[in-house]
């Protein structure tokens, strides 16, 4: 009789040692920041970067990528708002408005440098980046503005005191009106007007990959700035 | 035997208590009873009952930002990004289907808790000795006050759901409180014109403290009010002789360009009837609990990184045709981008100082100023076919931003005119019925035109009621449009 309680406990300890062996993460992974792949290879590897893989291939720039210390990633929604937009703008321009655009219309050799232009030489991590922002060229010779502000906007800041800080790509334009400055270094950055910041905000930051960094820029954001018709 | 006893004694203690203990609580008289009876004997009740009528007016604007959701989203003036704020992108595409909006926005019961405190007011202070206010003109002000804010307020409905039902006399016990059916738009503006006819005689021109401009209604206020209603509902001749007395005898002045960004702050010459808040007087928005400021992101709200209201830059390109207007750089900041704000209302304080966690949004809602009373009286003019005249007041307020005068007349005119007012009243939440006033939604925000109906009372530019409504109430029915389609 006394050995039934024993055999329930022995029952019972062998179901809690072995239940949990099994692996509950389902679809998808424990994150891990570091890719063992190079920067284009894991472009790749994300069907978000489709478009963009198609654009570097025909760019040739698949090398300059992988050399490149950061990457600004442009998702497929991205270069779809500059579609749509260019498409807008033609439609306006020849006055036509079943005029259509689409990705195959782009002559893309021409807009080699809009895309170097989310190319950058040096590493820029977020833990290297500031609120005010570091200047740099990027490799089609044009200056961005690379920041990291802080908001409460996705967080709730009685959980988490602390705000978190969120990458920004920013390019500085001239005012409506032509006026304002563009500066050249970082020491004119405080004569720019908030007006002329034109920022895209990073949606994942801080993928590192065995040849650089990628941030990854929202998908609303416009490639060239685009959403900026203007620009 | 011991055990039968302390039962009993117990059994004995609680039918005592249950007795006898309860009778005081039960014998007290009804709070609501002790209210009207006990509350409205002088003039500090007056007074205080009033600013209480002022204070749920503002909340009723304020609550689900529903002064602009009624009237600027319907009209095009923004691109409401369907992430960040479905509701209202649904509501500005025309694709309000009822499940999708919270129903928050489509039911009038805090609405009729302002009319029965105004109801109660318009019923109790005539009955209170002047003796009793210890400023004598207080009484008349204060009677004045609450008709022009009844009027104020069935306005606002009727222009929002077309029918509504029509309070006039205050609940005093709530146990007798009558369902009662929607009357006709057409009757409820007669009623509104009613109550203004009292409310001037009571109200005078101007203000004796300047802390209570056009936060306080006066006589300008409700003729500015009588200009609305009659435009509102065809009457340019009468509209236009109310907007020509508020002009000429209101003592309202335009402010010049370089001011022109106080106007919105409050409080100004160009004020005419507004809603106070003001972080100084501790009546600020704060934005981190229940405040929503949609059209503004950082730089003008610290640490905020998005935009749910970008402007809608084809409808700026449109009526901004010439981009050296003082309004395109004074109302927008990055107007041709996909994050476009409005800074109209930007005046944003923060609590905490420079941490800038905290921020107070700090400007009065404006409900009548003078250029759009100005304007208006031009809109009425040319439909009179008084063209000179109209042309004359159409500058006047051009003159100001920078604008050349225009030199139109006819049916051209009468569109510049309404442009003229979508540009000037940009976010103040009067496009939309402008644009259904003068018949012109679908140009503008073609997404409405099928539901529009040409400004049919059956048409689905007037708000359904909320369902849950139908609960309590046998005798409501759904506005036309909507019935069968929640």
């Amino acid at each position: 009789m006394k050995k039934i309680p024993l055999i329930c406990i022995a029952v019972l300890a062998i179901i809690t040692f072995y239940a949990c062996k099994k692996d509950y993460v389902i679809g998808g992974s424990l994150y891990e920041e570091k890719v063992n792949l190079s920067t284009y290879d894991y472009l790749k590897t994300n069907r978000l970067f489709d478009t963009l893989v198609i654009m570097i291939d025909r760019m040739q720039l698949k090398d300059e990528v992988n050399q490149s210390g950061t990457v600004f990633a442009l998702t497929n929604y991205a270069i779809h708002n500059y579609v749509v937009e260019k498409q807008a703008q033609l439609r306006i321009q020849n006055n036509d408005e079943n005029l259509t655009f689409t990705f195959d219309d782009i002559v893309l050799p021409n807009l080699k440098d809009s895309l170097r232009a989310y190319l950058f030489k040096d590493r820029l991590p977020l833990s290297f980046l500031t609120e005010t922002g570091r200047f740099r060229k990027a490799n089609d010779g044009e200056n961005r503005l690379i920041q990291a502000i802080p908001t409460n906007d996705y967080t709730n800041p009685n959980t988490f005191p602390v705000q978190p800080r969120y990458v920004y790509l920013t390019k500085i334009v001239k005012l409506e009106d032509g006026t304002g400055v563009i500066p050249t270094d970082s020491t004119q950055l405080n004569q720019v007007d908030p007006e002329q910041l034109l920022q895209a905000r990073v949606q994942t930051s801080g993928i590192i990959t065995n040849t650089g960094i990628v941030h990854v820029l929202n998908n609303s954001h416009t490639f060239t700035f685009f959403g900026d018709i203007k620009n | 035997m011991k055990r039968n006893l302390t039962t009993y004694i117990t059994a004995l203690l609680i039918v005592l208590t249950a007795t006898t203990g309860c009778k005081k609580i039960l014998d007290l008289e009804p709070h609501n009873s002790t209210f009207t009876e006990a509350y409205f004997t002088n003039g500090q009740d007056a007074n205080s009952a009033i600013s209480g009528a002022y204070a749920s007016l503002r909340r009723i604007l304020l609550n689900n930002s529903s002064w602009h959701v009624y009237g600027d989203v319907p009209s095009g003036e923004f691109s409401i990004r369907s992430d960040r704020d479905n509701q209202n992108y649904n509501i500005s595409n025309g694709e309000f289907t009822g499940l999708n909006v919270g129903s928050g926005n489509w039911n009038w019961q805090s609405y009729f808790q302002l009319i029965q405190q105004l109801n109660l007011i318009i019923n109790k202070v005539p009955g209170i000795a002047i003796e009793k206010f210890s400023n004598r003109d207080d009484k008349q002000q204060i009677i004045g006050e609450a008709y022009f804010l009844r009027s104020y307020i069935y306005f606002y409905m009727s222009r929002v759901w077309g029918d509504v039902p029509l309070k006039l006399e205050p609940d005093l016990d709530i146990n007798q409180a009558k369902n009662i059916e929607r009357s006709t738009a057409a009757n409820v503006l007669k009623q509104c014109l009613a109550d203004l006819v009292i409310a001037k005689e009571n109200l005078k021109f101007g203000y004796n403290d300047e802390n209570q401009r056009a936060v306080r209604a006066n006589k300008g206020s409700a003729l500015a009010l009588e200009a609305h209603i009659k435009a509102w509902s065809g009457d340019y001749s009468g509209a236009e002789i109310a907007a020509n007395d508020v002009i000429t005898n209101g003592g309202y002045s335009l402010l010049d360009s370089i001011q022109y960004p106080k106007v919105f702050i409050g409080k100004s010459l160009e004020g005419i009837f507004e809603i106070n808040i003001s972080y100084g007087q501790s009546e600020g928005i704060s934005l981190n609990s229940g405040g929503y400021a949609p059209t503004l992101r950082t730089p003008y709200v610290a640490n905020k990184a998005d935009i749910q209201w970008p402007v809608n830059t084809s409808y700026i390109n449109k009526i901004y045709r010439d981009t050296s207007d003082v309004r395109y750089k004074t109302f927008f900041f990055q107007a041709q981008s996909s994050d476009g704000q409005t800074i109209k209302f930007s005046n944003v304080t923060y609590a905490d100082g420079s941490a800038q966690n905290d921020p107070r949004l700090s400007n009065n809602l404006i409900l009548f100023r003078l250029a759009d009373i100005i304007l208006l009286r031009a809109e009425a003019l040319n439909k009179l076919n008084r063209d000179p005249e109209a042309v004359v007041l159409l500058n006047r307020v051009r003159k100001r931003s920078g604008l050349v005068d225009y030199a139109g007349s006819g049916d051209a005119l009468g569109t510049t005119i309404l442009e003229e007012r979508l540009r000037e009243l940009f976010y103040e939440g009067q496009s939309y019925y402008d644009l259904v006033r003068t018949k012109k939604l679908p140009s503008y925000n073609e997404r409405m035109s099928t539901q529009f109906m040409d400004g049919s009372p059956l048409g689905g530019w007037l708000w359904p009621i909320d369902p849950a409504m139908f609960k309590d109430d046998y005798t409501l029915v759904q506005t036309p449009y909507w019935q069968g389609k929640l």
